[in-house]
């Protein structure tokens, strides 16, 4: 044993049994080390457990910046997702228009329940068959209200027909005589332009609402009973044909900024 | 005995306190540490190592940050959608994320303690072994203190999310509230009248590169003068106690296991306590150095512990058009923003301002204060390094009654606050917001 300045290292807690911290620290450490490991097992398997069991797929649509992984779980080439779209996938292939901007949802999302937006902070939900049925209406008439964000300057298209005929509400109840719309009719009361714009938070819902507190529903009442949510309200009253408030609340739903590239734009 | 292990693997047992000692001085990365220490100062009672995790949970945020930065796009059009892809196709980015925000929160609340510590022990005190100036760490420590809050407020933006945009288009109302230099304050901090691109890009920089920097080559001084001052305020203690009891052998020539540099007038050699304290003390090969291993392991064990158990929040992106109702600061912050409120009043035709008050006044008062604090504490030096002294019995009792009321108002702000800043009980819960479908 080596005696470097006369003490014996023993005497001064170096070496051998009178390390006396060697047993804590080193118990603290074994403790640590194990929860570490602990720590980066429980990682991996939740990994494992939430990734798409078919693996990760995903449409990049680079003029839009926009991904869309549902193709993950529903595979564009499947018999049933060919048969449900038809002949819409000619005019607006999959790889070029990806799927949340007919459908909503989450694109980016690779479980199910945050790809179809039903977590909170997610602002567009998937428009499917329970969100359609709480609002009196179909899936595909509720899809309408997406599809109508880019086809809103034409008065007819395929496809749409509760959209076609609300359009035709507009031209005949003359909305303009007190609205603007794109910076046509009259200013004697709120700009539609981009009515769906408003966020679901700046809407006031009467006290004792019933139903779903959704922007839908609140112009569903609104253009059924105008004074019912906006106390004298100078909005006329329509005896309206049965589905045509419904109807006329997904058009102003539609009527939203959306900044896309030519290509996107129907002629 | 022969040693058994491998070759390549280099390994160190040190057979005398003077190759423990040669070992430290010739390491770069041990030399940070010092060559014996106290069993008092080594002990978790004197400090609760509070310092030393606050360091470390430093590290990890610096290794996790790292890797984030990887992912990460500082533009207002792509920094959610990163945010987003780090939560579903990073392979552990999710955990990453929530392992960062966690240490981020403890980080906060550890360098509080800390300072709770310093406090309480007295161990800021100027009153030292000839060569030591404790206040100058005391400063340095304010000053890592307001870093550490910057850092976690810069970090706040990054995501871009509704809570990321409202808390900093808040942060800059306040500062926009400080008299002559508000507006000036507000164009610097957002580099614009608003929340945007250049004040993401600025929060960025000094999230990631110039905030840590600081806070790094801070800590470095904080370690370098912990040193000079002759270790912590306790270690003195513990040479009083020697030296009373007269155990101490007289200053052993030629060591070599002894502080660097000098001090006019004597050499630090002659006065290092550690020095007369060779019975009170260990060396730091093995004891410091796998002390402060273990406590790095557990500080990185529970982060990625907690990582797992609490996800990092991402609210909408950032909406300019829909003010959250409330818009509430992060927790550590809350104690001012109750404040402002509770001095936002109107006298007669005069409107308090209590953005001003409350956000800028209050805390720079109570910064100058701390600062201050060495110089106008009286008590005795046998009073530094001593929990609860009873010299000092009211300065704590004041320091803990404001610390009280500081936590009393964050959980208020935290529970018991809703829509207009109104009281709400816990239990009652709002109704969730309305949606589009
Ligand atoms: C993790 C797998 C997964 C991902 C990712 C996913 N889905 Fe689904 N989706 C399902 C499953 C499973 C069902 C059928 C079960 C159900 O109806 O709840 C379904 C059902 C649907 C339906 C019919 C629902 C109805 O009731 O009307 C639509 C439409 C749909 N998904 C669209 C999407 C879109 C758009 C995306 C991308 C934003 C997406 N999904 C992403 C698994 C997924
Ligand atoms: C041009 C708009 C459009 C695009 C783009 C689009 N869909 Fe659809 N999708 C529809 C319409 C319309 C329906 C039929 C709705 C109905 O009739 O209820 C539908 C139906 C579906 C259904 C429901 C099938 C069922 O039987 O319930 C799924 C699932 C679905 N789409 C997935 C996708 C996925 C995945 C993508 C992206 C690869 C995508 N869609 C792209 C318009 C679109
Ligand atoms: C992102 C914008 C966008 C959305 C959303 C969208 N479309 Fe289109 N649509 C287009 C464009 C662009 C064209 C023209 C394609 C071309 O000329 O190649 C088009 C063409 C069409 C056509 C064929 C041309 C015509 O006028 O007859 C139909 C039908 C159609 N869309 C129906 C729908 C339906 C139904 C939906 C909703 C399920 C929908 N679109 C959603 C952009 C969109
Ligand atoms: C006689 C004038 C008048 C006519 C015609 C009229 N509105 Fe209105 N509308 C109002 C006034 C006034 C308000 C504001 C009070 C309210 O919200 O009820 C209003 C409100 C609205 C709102 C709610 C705006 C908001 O964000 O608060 C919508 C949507 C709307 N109108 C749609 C229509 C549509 C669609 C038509 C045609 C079918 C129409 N209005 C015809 C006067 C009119
Ligand atoms: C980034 C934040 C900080 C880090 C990483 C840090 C680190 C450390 C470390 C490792 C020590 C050694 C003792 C211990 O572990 O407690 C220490 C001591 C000390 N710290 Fe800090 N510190 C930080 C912030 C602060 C703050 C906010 C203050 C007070 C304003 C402060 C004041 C001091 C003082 C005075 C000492 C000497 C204590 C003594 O002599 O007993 N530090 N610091």
């Amino acid at each position: 044993m080596a005696v470097g300045d006369g003490a014996p290292a023993a005497e001064l807690g170096v070496t051998g049994d009178r390390d006396e911290f060697r047993r804590p620290d080193g118990r603290l450490l074994a403790a640590a080390g194990a929860a570490l490991l602990l720590a980066l097992l429980l990682a991996v398997l939740r990994e494992a457990a939430t990734a798409p069991s078919e693996g990760l797929d995903q449409i990049w649509i680079e003029p839009l910046s926009r991904v869309d992984r549902c193709v993950s779980c529903h595979r564009a080439d499947a018999p049933a997702f060919l048969e449900a779209h038809g002949d819409l996938l000619d005019a607006h292939p999959p790889e070029e228009f990806g799927c949340t901007l007919c459908h909503g949802g989450q694109g980016p999302a690779t479980r199910q329940a945050d790809a179809h937006g039903d977590v909170p902070f997610w602002e567009e939900p998937l428009l499917d068959t329970r969100r359609a049925r709480i609002h009196g209406v179909s899936r595909a008439q509720l899809m309408e209200m997406r599809c109508n964000a880019c086809h809103r300057a034409q008065a007819e298209v395929r496809g749409m027909p509760t959209l076609n005929a609300a359009k035709q509400q507009v031209e005949r109840k003359r909305c303009l005589r007190c609205h603007s719309i794109g910076g046509e009719g009259a200013f004697d009361a709120p700009d539609l332009t981009y009515e769906g714009d408003k966020h679901p938070t700046h809407y006031a819902f009467p006290d004792g609402w019933r139903g779903p507190r959704t922007a839908l529903a609140w112009h569903v009442r609104h253009f059924t009973d105008p004074a019912a949510v906006v106390p004298g309200s100078a909005m006329p009253t329509w005896i309206l044909p049965e589905g045509q408030a419904e109807a006329l609340a997904l058009l102003v739903l539609s009527w939203r900024r959306l900044d896309l590239p030519p290509r996107y734009w129907p002629r | 005995m022969k040693d058994r292990r491998p070759e390549f693997v280099r390994h160190f047992t040190p057979r005398t306190p003077r190759e423990a000692s040669d070992a430290i001085v010739r390491n770069f990365l041990l030399h940070a540490f010092p060559a014996r220490i106290t069993r008092a100062a080594l002990g978790w009672r004197a400090s609760g190592w509070l310092g030393t995790i606050a360091l470390h949970l430093f590290l990890v945020l610096s290794l996790t940050g790292a890797v984030l930065l990887f992912h990460y796009i500082p533009s207002v059009e792509r920094a959610y959608a990163s945010v987003k892809d780090l939560e579903f196709i990073v392979s552990f980015g999710t955990w990453l994320r929530a392992t960062h925000r966690v240490a981020a929160h403890l980080m906060v609340a550890v360098v509080v303690a800390h300072l709770v510590r310093v406090f309480l022990t007295g161990a800021y005190k100027k009153e030292g072994a000839p060569g030591a100036f404790r206040p100058l760490n005391w400063w340095i420590g304010i000053a890592l203190l307001l870093l550490t809050f910057l850092l976690s407020f810069t970090g706040y933006l990054l995501p871009w999310d509704q809570l990321a945009y409202w808390a900093v288009t808040v942060g800059a109302q306040i500062a926009a509230s400080a008299p002559l230099v508000g507006e000036a304050l507000r164009e610097l901090l957002l580099g614009g009248s608003s929340v945007g691109q250049p004040t993401l890009l600025r929060f960025y920089v000094l999230h990631c590169f110039l905030l840590p920097g600081l806070t790094a080559a801070l800590v470095a001084w904080h370690m370098w003068r912990l040193r000079k001052d002759g270790g912590l305020a306790v270690t003195d203690r513990v040479a009083d106690a020697a030296r009373e009891g007269a155990r101490v052998a007289p200053p052993a020539p030629g060591k070599t296991y002894t502080l660097m540099g000098s001090t006019p007038g004597a050499t630090v050699q002659a006065h290092a306590p550690s020095l007369l304290l060779e019975r009170e003390s260990v060396t730091a090969i093995p004891a410091v150095v796998r002390r402060s291993l273990a406590v790095f392991c557990a500080v990185l064990a529970v982060c990625s512990l907690l990582g797992l158990l609490l996800p990092a929040p991402l609210e909408e992106p950032a909406n300019p058009a829909v003010t959250p109702n409330p818009a509430k600061a992060p927790w550590y912050f809350l104690w001012l923003q109750e404040l402002v409120s509770l001095l936002t009043f109107r006298v007669g035709g005069f409107v308090v301002d209590g953005a001003f008050l409350g956000g800028i006044l209050l805390p720079g008062v109570l910064v100058g204060l701390l600062a201050a604090w060495p110089f106008l504490d009286r008590s005795p030096r046998e009073a530094a390094g001593v929990w609860f002294h009873p010299s000092r019995r009211r300065q704590n009792r004041v320091f803990l009654a404001l610390l009280l009321a500081a936590v009393a108002l964050m959980l208020v702000g935290t529970f018991f606050r809703g829509p207009y800043w109104a009281w709400v009980w816990p239990w009652e819960t709002a109704p969730p917001p309305p949606s589009w479908v």
